[in-house]
């Protein structure tokens, strides 16, 4: 969600008209298509508009209308967006107009302004749009027709396992134009089991940011869980290692790892023992939690 | 570029397009139109799902030009039936109605398209190649559906009340789609254009389909038995292991499938099957399992959760499973309609089989929803075939060819190695055999030195025999002895004349046979045990 929409969300409440009597839909649609009022009107209008929009879907085109209209004044269409999402959710009112939203949403993605072809390529996204996808991966493929940044359009990319985007990410991992592209892609890979020897390579790179090892642990988790359990028994053995690592690797022993093997392991009792006693504070936790479920 | 060259994967999609057009357009080449709708087609190969559906959306889109042929049928209805694309539905509707002549059977095919795709309607583009439509002026998949549904006319009249109810539901349709709508109910109530009487039966069997909605015959695909699997409890078992003794019910699914009527309506079906064997008390008899496309990803932990949110059963007879070695063996034996990027399924289609105690393919269901009955009904009739081949068997015909080997080789050993102790090797063997039967013609018989070549020909044979079944059953201390005893019979005969320590080898050679042959016998109740 993007700051705006947080924004948008979190004073919602505040911009409600306060009292009993409510706008009605058409009192508030009026307000919304009225150019001549003033923005904050039409989006407070807007973002009181859905549960009217719901019920009565002669608005719904109204609203459709101001989201294609590249005159209307962004936060207006950005609100009359979200006001056409939240109606959405009405699967069977929404309906007659779905295919005329998808069109409109296809036609944002290519607008001017970057935040409502993020929030419309994001809609899309979730959708498993196919048009959005193909635009995406080419913006990738070729920064010149990037309609989001690459992080961006990676994030989005990985809503869906299908999207075929893993080729594209492994390109960012190998050369990646910035750090949160390469985390981005990071994630999206986390689904691709062949991507297991790369997060073991990452995991245990003591020079990686710690974020990029805590996410290429919880990709073993999901992608090959048996060799995390590896690599944490030998992480917490490491005494050079980083506090969060241990801590992290400390908890994927006391929460997935076999128990029976973990039990019969001397070396790495020994070790955790050690480590409840002397090590900073995050570790001896951790440490604490794991004897609590192990020790004797 | 040769066409064959230019079916590989490699293509580009501008090739793909150029190779669509160009079949299309050769009337002799226009079955080869079809072969590019096959899921595991090399075209498909490392392209993702999205480009997959621009593929097969462009195909079906040229097979409605050039006319639905019945072995193409198949796919368009496998579409309708199961498809939740717009674009696809959309063309497969679109082509449907360039099938030669509109037929009662499809219509159900198109309403449940409509049903499916009542809250998916968007806007599609046929114009070109990989258009997306911006706009909603165009086509969508209700309205393909729809003009479908007016083109069958009274052929439709099977599911008229369905499109009634659809009608008069509330929601869902454009004011242009209801009148689409309200044109295909009036084609479908239109005069009545069916020649021959109950050709408006929408349930009828149909000779369209070339067999589609009953089971094929099938023989075994290749060697498959080494594929090993690892259950939904992690626990490893082979194909021969699970599979040989008992007729099986399979189902192929992953868990990443994002369409509703595919993967996860099969695993719920095959929860059904359980229940209904359960309740014929044929659990324990007839086998069940659902075997993963995605074995690198579906970990026991995921099968098992995605098995119980399905409530299907899962012990030793019923498992989820991911072959850990042998997904390749895999495919080649069920032919499985597949795809991948990477190691993620792009496509597939629907598959269900039964397979006999021999792990052999006796039937199997592809590409349109399956029935459960039909399906327990077909591994109910391959129980009973087994049961009934189990029991003429000793009247009718030998043992199957792998069991009579095994009875037949502990036992021509045996013989030759009695062969060998009991062959008179001199004189005095002669006369002792004389004595025994008579002495008539005993001068006539003389020891002769031209039986050699026969002694060492049984002794060898017997050694190639003990060798066999010493490498069959993994105990070669039979052949080690059988080996010592034949140096003896050679060395101590042949080449040193000690005629009386002859005995030794023969001793040797007998024991050691019948150690084989007790080996071999031992070896193969152990197998049959477990």
């Amino acid at each position: 969600m993007s700051k705006k929409q947080k924004s948008a969300k979190s004073s919602k409440p505040s911009r409600r008209p306060k009292g009993p009597a409510r706008r009605s839909a058409r009192g508030l649609m009026s307000i919304a298509t009225s150019p001549s009022k003033h923005v904050k009107e039409r989006v407070a209008a807007l973002e009181e508009a859905p549960l009217a929009v719901s019920y009565h879907d002669e608005n719904l085109p109204e609203v459709l209308r101001i989201l294609g209209d590249e005159n209307e004044p962004t936060k207006v269409r950005l609100a009359a967006l979200q006001a056409l999402q939240t109606a959405s959710f009405n699967a069977v009112a929404f309906a007659p107009v779905r295919g005329e939203y998808m069109a409109t949403l296809r036609k944002v993605a290519k607008d001017p302004d970057p935040e409502l072809r993020e929030n419309a390529l994001g809609v899309l996204a979730r959708r498993k749009d196919g048009f959005a996808q193909k635009k995406l991966l080419e913006g990738l493929q070729d920064p010149e027709k990037a309609l989001l940044p690459p992080e961006k359009a990676l994030q989005l990319l990985s809503y869906d396992p299908h999207a075929e985007a893993y080729q594209a990410a492994r390109e960012i991992v190998r050369r990646p134009p910035n750090d949160d592209s390469r985390r981005e892609a990071l994630r999206l890979l986390s689904a691709d089991a062949k991507a297991s020897p790369m997060f073991e390579k990452l995991l245990r790179d003591k020079s990686e940011p710690l974020e990029i090892r805590q996410l290429s642990a919880a990709a073993l988790h999901a992608i090959n869980p048996e060799k995390l359990q590896e690599h944490a028994r030998e992480i917490v053995l490491d005494p050079s290692e980083q506090d969060d690592i241990q801590a992290a690797s400390l908890a994927a022993l006391t929460n997935f790892g076999d128990g029976e093997a973990i039990a019969n392991d001397k070396a790495l009792m020994k070790r955790i023992d050690r480590l409840s006693s002397e090590a900073p504070t995050t570790v001896k936790q951790s440490a604490r939690q794991f004897l609590g479920k192990y020790g004797q | 570029m040769t066409q064959d060259a230019a079916m590989t994967g490699a293509r580009s999609e501008a090739q793909f397009v150029a190779l669509v057009e160009e079949l299309a357009a050769d009337p002799g080449q226009r079955e080869r139109l079809t072969d590019l709708l096959h899921e595991d087609h090399r075209l498909y190969d490392q392209r993702g799902a999205t480009t997959i559906v621009r593929m097969r959306g462009w195909v079906l889109l040229a097979l409605s030009r050039v006319g639905v042929s019945d072995d193409a049928l198949l796919f368009v209805l496998e579409e309708l039936d199961t498809g939740v694309d717009a674009y696809l539905v959309a063309a497969a509707a679109r082509a449907l109605r360039s099938y030669p002549s509109p037929d009662a059977a499809l219509a159900p095919f198109v309403m449940r398209a409509l049903t499916n795709m009542r809250y998916l309607d968007e806007p599609v583009s046929f114009e070109n190649y990989g258009e997306y439509a911006v706009s909603s002026a165009g086509t969508s998949p209700i309205r393909e559906l729809l003009a479908t549904l007016a083109w069958l006319g009274p052929h439709a009249r099977g599911v008229l009340r369905e499109v009634e109810a659809f009608r008069a539901l509330d929601g869902g349709l454009s004011r242009r789609l209801l009148i689409d709508l309200d044109r295909a109910v009036e084609a479908i109530r239109g005069p009545d254009r069916i020649d021959s009487p109950g050709d408006d039966d929408c349930c009828a069997p149909w000779g369209g389909l070339g067999g589609a909605f009953s089971w094929t015959l099938g023989a075994l695909r290749g060697p498959i038995e080494s594929v090993v699997f690892e259950d939904h409890a992690g626990d490893s078992i082979t194909f021969k292991e699970f599979f040989r003794g008992r007729p099986s019910v399979v189902v192929f699914f992953y868990t990443r499938c994002d369409n509703p009527l595919k993967c996860s309506l099969s695993i719920t079906k095959l929860a059904r099957i359980q229940r209904m064997l359960e309740d014929r008390g044929l659990a324990d008899q007839i086998q069940t399992a659902a075997i993963t496309y995605d074995p690198a990803f579906d970990l026991p932990k995921r099968l098992r959760g995605y098995g119980q949110d399905r409530g299907v059963r899962m012990d030793a007879r019923h498992r989820m499973l991911r072959a850990t070695e042998g997904m390749d063996a895999l495919r080649r034996h069920f032919k499985l309609g597949v795809n991948f990027i990477a190691s993620l399924v792009s496509r597939h289609r629907v598959e269900a089989y039964i397979i006999d105690s021999e792990g052999r393919i006796v039937a199997s269901f592809e590409r349109l929803q399956w029935d459960e009955r039909q399906v327990v009904g077909r591994a109910i009739e391959a129980l009973k075939e087994e049961s009934d081949r189990a029991a003429s068997a000793p009247l009718l015909k030998p043992a199957a060819p792998s069991s009579r080997r095994k009875t037949a080789a502990p036992m021509f050993a045996t013989l030759a190695a009695l062969g060998v102790a009991f062959f008179p090797k001199c004189p005095i063997c002669w006369a002792g055999y004389m004595s025994a039967f008579g002495v008539v013609g005993l001068e006539r018989i003389p020891y002769s030195p031209w039986l050699q070549p026969a002694l060492v020909a049984v002794i060898l044979i017997n050694l190639a025999s003990v060798w066999l079944r010493g490498r069959s059953t993994g105990l070669m201390s039979g052949f080690y002895i059988v080996s010592a005893g034949a140096l003896a019979i050679v060395v101590f005969k042949m080449g040193l004349g000690w005629e009386s320590a002859t005995i030794w080898g023969a001793v040797l050679t007998l024991a050691g046979s019948l150690l084989s042959a007790l080996s071999a016998k031992s070896s193969h109740f152990a197998a049959r045990d477990t």
